[in-house]
């Protein structure tokens, strides 16, 4: 029915169970960073060696998290067309680089995970499925903990954070809880659908 | 990006909003002529294409997906219609902001010797954009023309 290139289904449960693995990890340094900005009374002044390890973990296990979660998005896009999911918009390879577009990256990943999801539900009329509400707060929460993070990141770049930098570093880290562990089930979801699709196609 | 057939009947129609041009649909639901459905979700639909979808219609439809939207572009019925429509809004669109955002860029970098972040951004995205919605406008056109002269079957 479609002029569309053929795809072929790959396993992408690895990718997905590390993806998972790595959003707890990202949640758990979050919770940490927080309590540890928490006991010291937002004072920036008062940043530890204990603060510092944490921060370099976060950046560590965000690089490990992005590389595997983007790796892991991929597959299960590719996955979803060789399930005979007709008509999704871009291609698998634009479902990570939308991540990397300015603007477009404010809406794109969402729309591109949202179809992914219909598209592994139903895929052979995925555009009459429905999706998560899931995936919108996701969104939110991770739109949210980005800014919020910039914002601090800005101040610290200022010198002079005071108390205003850590509020805003402690609001992304109170946002990129939920988001990490809301994408951690997403990304089970959407992985269990692809798996339960592939076997109904191979035992039919 | 894409373009694609769909053979069947228009099974329901709904539709968001109607402007001057065209027309926005939550969705087409499709019976397929092997029984199965076929659900087109939130689409764009040039009005020449628009005033047919009605339920009952039976015939070859043309559809396309753009880089950020998707839409009905032509159909064929088995009464002898052919109707085909896809603009040239979105290349406008691109168009416009790369003029506009040029103009900026470079009377903002002669004055003050800076370009706005924003101004750069849109002018580097305005050209993909431009490319990616012509290259979609073409294909669909191709697509339809290629299809000259075929009549769905009545059965």
């Amino acid at each position: 029915m479609a002029e569309q290139p053929a795809w072929t289904y790959g396993d992408a449960s690895a990718a997905a169970a590390w993806a998972r693995r790595l959003l707890w990890a990202d949640a758990a340094l979050s919770a940490a960073a927080i309590a540890l900005a928490l006991l010291r009374g937002l004072d920036p002044w008062r940043v530890g060696p204990a603060d510092a390890v944490i921060g370099i973990g976060q950046i560590i296990v965000f690089i490990a998290c992005a590389f595997v979660t983007l790796r892991w998005l991929y597959l299960a896009n590719a996955n979803a067309r060789a399930l005979g999911a007709t008509d999704l918009m871009g291609s698998p390879g634009l479902a990570i680089g939308w991540f990397f577009v300015p603007l477009a990256n404010l809406f794109m990943p969402y729309m591109t995970v949202r179809d992914m999801w219909k598209a592994s539900a139903n895929p052979r009329d995925w555009q009459g499925a429905s999706a998560s509400g899931a995936i919108l707060l996701w969104w939110l929460l991770w739109l949210a903990s980005n800014i919020a993070g910039t914002v601090s990141f800005r101040l610290w770049l200022e010198k002079d954070p005071g108390r205003t930098g850590e509020v805003f570093s402690l609001i992304s880290n109170l946002g990129s809880i939920p988001a990490a562990l809301i994408f951690a089930w997403i990304i089970g979801r959407i992985q269990a659908m692809q798996e339960n699709a592939r076997l109904k196609v191979a035992l039919a | 990006m894409g373009t694609s057939v769909i053979d069947g009947t228009i099974e329901e129609v709904v539709l968001r909003r109607r402007r001057k041009l065209g027309s926005v649909y939550d969705r087409v639901v499709f019976r397929l002529d092997d029984g199965s459905t076929k659900t087109w979700g939130k689409s764009v639909v040039w009005n020449q294409v628009a005033d047919h979808l009605k339920p009952g219609l039976k015939g070859r439809f043309y559809l396309y997906t753009a880089i950020d939207h998707r839409g009905i572009h032509g159909i064929r019925t088995i009464d002898g219609r052919e109707v085909f429509g896809l603009g040239k809004v979105n290349e406008i669109v691109a168009l416009v902001l790369f003029v506009v955002n040029a103009l900026v860029v470079a009377l903002s970098t002669a004055t003050t010797g800076d370009a706005p972040l924003l101004s750069v951004i849109l002018l580097v995205l305005s050209i993909p954009m431009y490319i990616l919605y012509r290259g979609t406008r073409v294909q669909a056109e191709r697509q339809f023309h290629a299809d000259a002269g075929f009549r769905p079957a009545a059965a």
